[in-house]
């Protein structure tokens, strides 16, 4: 039974994409339909992972070195899981805040956007996962130009070229592989991997791909903008999923594959400090709300990386592991919810200047409830998923002596108290003026609760993660 | 051998296009240029005793697939770009 | 000047690539590649007599799956921008070129199927005859603007898509007796042939809206 899950999970994206293109009046329909399934099918999936030992499925019947087979690990499947779930509220959200022209295109889009998520965190094949990455840079890029104006398509060109340029790489990387052990397969190729010249090429030209396609610094240049102009839902679909998807990409290779020389793992959490300090000194600077949280995204991305800076270490691996994957479930979640949360509050307020927005915990307070809940979790208090994934970090760096990335993440949780708290006591002062309140709709409330239970799911979690680090195993 | 050098020239030609043009069409027929280089790299590196490996030609084919969809949808947000930016500059 | 630096310091820096590369591709030494010895094993199960077809429609079928994907999705998003196009169409229409067009389309359209055909024992198959009916197409609609037949929307739509739709149709009847895209020896020609066929017509669609979209006058 759960053999047949993951064709499934092939199927029914593309099924329900090619529905919503057909009946673009239903598209909301079928969109919100297909979230509620994709959702159950993933959760079966991680049942099934859960109980069942490891196993492959090889499409066509071939088994793996010809065919092309697909393996759920238990980190990808959760990772999927948790998409999901983000992408089932803000097919809500999205239904209630997109005019009915965008909406159209939305669904579909993101719907074959849940195909690459599917391809890329369950392929077991370097080239599958070639045309997954392809797939979701151009429904990200797609979906990000629909709004029209000149900025968001400037911002969509650039994101698209990057996206383009990343890909090339990865292929060229899966080329110089394919030619030197003429294999495709992941758990074929580890047996045979050997530390030689054109794979540690081939290598380089991955890991650039994955830097550049999760935004790391200094390759974030296209992230901030693309992010901050695309409509409210994109927004955080962008943010909490396709980012990952890639940096999932970069763990499992690294895990599995790559052979790190211990300078170039080090290197990379470097960059990972570097893009916590230069998020957040950016984030601190913005006056454009949207452009705020991106710059966030830019710093809590560098939380991902300094997970490189323990892989090799002689303490326990596994502790920076849980490190990481909190970071990434605390963002995911707590990210998609601030997004959300700032839609409303944007589109209230008609503009997206943060001086304007003094006083809105009065106007909007469930958005403001929410937003402050995300911050909990992205600057990493007590208790909530970032404070759990802050403080296995802590623990890796003090057990293993590396005083400068425990000072560098003590230092990035107070630059990012410093931008949030800046925000949130801007919100809980005294309204400009009164007008406000009469362009409430009715529609926000259910907006405004979509964005709060993934914020508060951001925080919440943090009570399970003893079971959800069992389940990591 | 020829071709393997080739492709690698287009490889670093179209990348350095990319990065260096500031206008998006020619930013975009560079990245195609950059991709063919890939391909060609892909097909002569694999190539024993002048049979290409199938294999490898239907991987290009997928490639060569997906590129063309990649460059169709750049084309149309190049000229949607500049039809918004065109307005815009009437409008002030 | 600052930017005349960066500038130099890139090509420098794209010289050394080039000839660092070059010196690694060149000097690459292959290990036998177990997939190529597996390709040739499989090969009377495939349904075809031709290699590239086989893994293209058999043995990889999942990858043109997600391909077909990427044509169809790249079109939804081009559907996303198309507010923005309003053109009056080109017109090259007189009768040197009417009688050209009349004669060269079916030519085209026949050996379009006639690649379509020859894929399963020689290299064609249905993306190059995707492409020659695209072309075709194009070339009719280029000369006749005017009296170019669009169907309605909505048909038009039901063509884009039919590809990736018989493709998982097909998947989801293979789930019954096997494996997704799993085609038993003596039904997998048929299956092939039929996925080509289909493939070729929505592709051809999908290829020249990709065209047609930009030049056609859109009804305000």
């Amino acid at each position: 039974m759960f053999n047949n899950l993951i064709p499934a999970l092939i199927i029914t994206p593309a099924l329900f994409a090619i529905l919503g293109f057909l009946f673009s009046k239903r598209a909301a329909f079928f969109g919100i339909a297909f979230g509620l399934i994709f959702f159950s099918e993933s959760l079966l999936l991680l049942y099934g992972v859960a109980t069942k030992s490891p196993w492959a499925y090889h499409f066509g019947g071939w088994q793996a070195p010809l065919g092309i087979a697909f393996a759920p690990l238990r980190f990808g499947s959760s990772i999927l899981g948790v998409s999901a779930f983000v992408m089932l509220l803000t097919f809500i959200y999205a239904r209630f805040s997109l005019q009915e022209s965008q909406r159209a295109l939305f669904y579909p889009l993101s719907t074959f956007l849940a195909l690459g998520l599917v391809v890329v965190y369950l392929s077991q094949d370097i080239f599958t996962i070639y045309v997954g990455l392809e797939i979701i840079g151009l429904c990200a890029v797609g979906l990000s130009a629909l709004q029209k104006s000149p900025k968001a398509l400037h911002a969509s060109l650039v994101y698209l070229f990057s996206t383009l340029v990343a890909s090339g790489f990865y292929l060229l990387g899966v080329v110089i592989i394919y030619a030197k052990y003429g294999l495709l397969n992941i758990s074929a190729l580890i047996p045979v991997i050997q530390e030689e010249l054109p794979t540690l090429v081939a290598f380089g030209f991955m890991v650039v791909a994955f830097l550049l396609k999760t935004a790391v610094f200094p390759l974030s240049f296209w992230l901030a903008n693309a992010h901050a102009n695309a409509p409210t839902p994109v927004s955080a679909l962008l943010s909490a999923l396709v980012i990952k998807a890639t940096f999932y990409l970069m763990y499992l290779f690294a895990a599995t594959l790559f052979i790190f020389e211990y300078e170039l793992s080090y290197f990379l959490a470097f960059l990972g400090v570097g893009a916590i300090f230069y998020g957040g000194i950016k984030a601190y600077l913005s006056s454009d709300l949207k452009l705020l949280i991106a710059y966030s995204t830019i710093s809590q991305v560098g939380y991902l990386l300094l997970i490189f800076a323990f892989i090799d270490e002689h303490t326990d691996p596994s502790m920076a592991f849980n490190a990481m994957a909190f970071a990434l479930f605390s963002h995911t979640l707590a990210k998609s919810g601030f997004f959300l949360a700032a839609g409303v509050v944007v589109h209230i307020a008609q503009t997206k200047e943060i001086s304007a927005l003094q006083g809105y915990a009065s106007i909007t307070p469930v958005s403001v409830f929410a937003i402050a809940l995300s911050a909990v979790s992205l600057i990493g208090l007590p208790p909530s998923l970032g404070f759990v994934s802050k403080w296995y970090y802590l623990q890796s760096a003090y057990l293993s002596e590396s005083w400068f990335f425990l000072f560098a993440i003590i230092g990035g949780g107070i630059l990012s108290a410093a931008y949030l708290f800046k925000l949130l006591i801007l919100f809980l002062e005294h309204p400009l003026e009164e007008g406000h309140l009469l362009r409430r709709e009715k529609s926000h409330t259910t907006l405004e609760w979509t964005a709060f239970t993934l914020s508060f799911l951001s925080v919440f979690l943090a009570f399970f993660s003893n079971s959800i680090i069992a389940f990591m195993g | 051998m020829l071709f393997i050098i080739t492709g690698v020239a287009l490889f670093v030609l179209g990348l350095l296009g990319v990065i260096v043009h500031k206008e998006f069409l020619r930013k975009l027929i560079s990245l195609n240029v950059f991709t063919s280089g890939i391909f060609l790299i892909f097909v002569s590196t694999t190539t024993r005793e002048d049979i290409a490996d199938p294999i490898v030609i239907a991987l290009v084919l997928t490639g060569l697939v997906v590129t063309l969809g990649a460059s169709a949808f750049a084309m149309m947000l190049i000229r949607a770009y500049a039809k918004e930016s065109i307005k815009e500059s009437d409008n002030v | 000047m600052r930017n005349k630096t960066f500038h130099s310091l890139l090509y420098f820096l794209a010289f050394w690539l080039f000839v660092g590369l070059s010196f690694i591709l060149t000097n690459i030494n292959t290990l036998d590649s177990s997939m190529h010895t597996k390709l040739f094993e499989a090969m009377p199960h495939s349904g075809v007599t031709h290699e590239v077809t086989a893994v293209l429609l058999n043995f990889r079928a999942l990858d043109t799956l997600l391909e077909v994907g990427v044509i169809l999705l790249s079109l939804i998003a081009i559907h996303a921008l198309e507010p923005n196009f309003r053109y009056t169409p080109l017109s090259f229409e007189n009768t040197i070129t009417n009688t050209f067009v009349a004669i060269l389309f079916p030519l085209i359209a026949l050996y379009a199927f006639y690649i379509l055909y020859s894929g399963s024992y020689q290299s064609g198959g249905a993306f190059s005859a995707s492409a020659l009916l695209a072309g075709g197409i194009i070339i009719l609609r280029l000369v006749k603007p005017r009296s170019f037949f669009v169907p309605k929307e909505l048909i038009l739509r039901f063509l884009y898509v039919s590809g990736l739709f018989y493709f998982v149709c097909v998947g989801m009847i293979s789930l019954f007796f096997g494996s997704f895209l799993e085609y038993r020896d003596y039904i997998a020609s048929f299956y092939i042939i039929s996925i080509e066929s289909v493939l070729m017509l929505s592709l051809g669609a999908i290829l020249s809206a990709y065209f047609i979209n930009a030049v056609q006058r859109v009804k305000p």
